[in-house]
Order: C-alpha cells, then structure tokens, then sequence
C-alpha cells in the first residue's frame, strides 16, 4: 500500500511536468507551422510530443528519485542531465518521426532553440524556488532553536 | 513558584510538585523533566548502554535491525523503528525517510533540492535526506517552533 501511494505521487509528479512539456512542444510547433504556412497541427504529431513529454518528465524525476544523499558531484552531474537529456530528446524524436520533412529549416531551428530555453528556464525556476525554500527552512529551524533555548533556560531560572 | 531544595542523607532522592491547579508552565515542567529523566537502553559490542535521547542523532533500520547513531556509537536497540518514532515524537524526533528516525535537535542547517527532497546537516557534519514523503511533516514540525508541549 505505502509502495503504491508514493507510485502514485511519483506518478502524479510525472503528470504535471508531461503535461507542460507536452503542452509547450505543442504550442511552439503549433505557433511555428501557422507561422510558415498557417497548417495545423496533425493528431499524429500531437500523440507523439505528448508521449515525448512524459519520457522527458520521467527522465528528469527518475533522475532524483533515489533515497539517498548525493554528493556534490552526483548531483551537479544528474542537474547537467535533467537539462541536456530532454534537450537531446527533442531533435531525435523530431528526426525519427519526421516533424519538420515538409518544413523549411528554420522552422526545425527555432523549435529546439525555443524548447532548449525552455528546459533551462524551468531549471531556472524550480532552482530558484528551491533557494527560497531553503532560506525559509532554515529561518523555521533557527526560529525553533531559539524558542527551545529561551524555554530551557527559563525552566532553569524556575 | 518557590523551589525548595533539602538535602538529604539517605533515603530515596524525590522529586514533589506541588500545585494548586494543572498549567501550562507545570505541565512542560513536567514533560521537561520526562524527557530529562527518560534513558535508552543500546548494545555495542556485547555490552549495555545507557544513552538519554538528546545525544542520538538519528535512528537507522538496517537489515530489520535498528541502530542508534551517538556521537561515538552507532548502538543497537532492542525496539523498532515505529517504536522508536512514536516514543520519542515529543522530543524532536520525527520519521524523514523509510529507514530513518531524525533528532531535528541536531539538526543545523538544511537544503531544498531537486525532487521535493531535503538535505539535512547534522551538527556532527553528517548529511541525511529528508524524503519527498515525510519534508511535510518536517515543515510542520519547524512552524510549530520549539519543543511539542506534553
């Protein structure tokens, strides 16, 4: 049951990042393709950017799903990877399925650089929310440190 | 509130409280002198070890056994995980992972990473990772502020 539950977070996790992956590929593909030549999105390539998407979203959490402490060195290299492995991703589904065959060049060109700064500016994000959880944490865990102190010592003057 | 204090030079040494009426003030007195007075019992190669729960860093289950980390020992104890965590939530200690009880006493910095995790230091330099699962638990631990009252 325990397994399960924290399967289904994880899964539930996975959900959101697909979703905007997912969400984004499209949109920008969509924008770029009206943009050339005012076509829309075939249903084919939709399936295939949100499939894209989950394998992206599942990528970078099963990059940090171990239990364990990393090292430093461990986690720079699995953040390095949580950004360059989608971003790699992108180019070989494109070329496998065959995205931009009827497009010109710059159409393919401007969706991976767009998609790459994407990635990065999501890193970006969450890097910084990270930060002001920390700062916020640490605050709370000084705040109790010094209430059990105060506590203790007026127990002693008791 | 007066303290009197009487040597004695026998007997049995006592602790009375006396009180008109059950407060706050007396009641974390008492669950103070609780904790103060509550002792472990741990082996460490072959022998018995009396250790109070402030000097344990963390619990660690290892292979259904269970073992107190101390600054110097890791000791092992003849109770649970579970057992561990329920009686020694008053005082600080909370589950942060499946195999792990942490003193957040000892706790003295902490970092949020990537994957809802958090990376705790312990005041001994050791790092412990706080999971995804119990970094809630661990929130409301810090934003109810100073020890659980009794």
């Amino acid at each position: 049951m325990h397994k399960l539950r924290k399967y289904i977070r994880t899964e539930m996790d996975v959900e959101f990042f697909s979703c905007a992956h997912s969400v984004s590929m499209i949109f920008i593909y969509g924008f770029l393709l009206w943009l050339e030549s005012g076509r829309a999105v075939s249903f084919a390539v939709i399936f295939e950017m949100l499939i894209l998407g989950y394998v992206m979203a599942w990528t970078q959490k099963g990059l940090f799903l171990r239990e364990k402490v990393y090292t430093r060195r461990e986690y720079i290299l699995r953040e390095v990877l949580w950004n360059v492995l989608p971003i790699l991703y992108m180019p070989l589904t494109g070329k496998l399925c065959g995205w931009f065959k009827e497009t010109t060049l710059w159409v393919g060109i401007t969706f991976y650089l767009i998609m790459a700064v994407y990635v990065v500016m999501v890193w970006l994000f969450l890097r910084l929310f990270h930060n002001e959880e920390t700062q916020e944490l640490n605050q709370l865990l000084q705040k109790r440190r010094y209430e059990t102190d105060s506590k203790a010592n007026k127990e002693e003057d008791v | 509130m007066k303290l009197t204090l009487q040597q004695i030079a026998n007997g049995e040494e006592e602790i009375v409280l006396r009180y008109r009426k059950m407060t706050p003030e007396i009641s974390r007195l008492i669950a103070r002198m609780n904790q103060e007075t509550m002792t472990l019992f741990g082996k460490y190669e072959e022998e018995q070890y009396c250790i109070s729960p402030g000097e344990i860093y963390y619990f660690e289950s290892v292979d259904e056994r269970l073992f107190a980390y101390t600054k110097t020992h890791a000791l092992q104890m003849a109770m649970t995980l579970v057992e561990a965590e329920n009686l020694l939530s008053e005082s600080g200690f909370f589950r942060c992972n499946k195999s792990m009880v942490l003193n957040v006493d000892r706790v003295i910095a902490v970092k949020s990473e990537m994957g809802n995790r958090i990376n705790a230091t312990l005041d001994n330099g050791e790092h412990v990772m706080i999971s995804r699962h119990y970094a809630r638990a661990f929130r409301e631990l810090l934003q109810r502020g100073g020890r659980n009252d009794a």
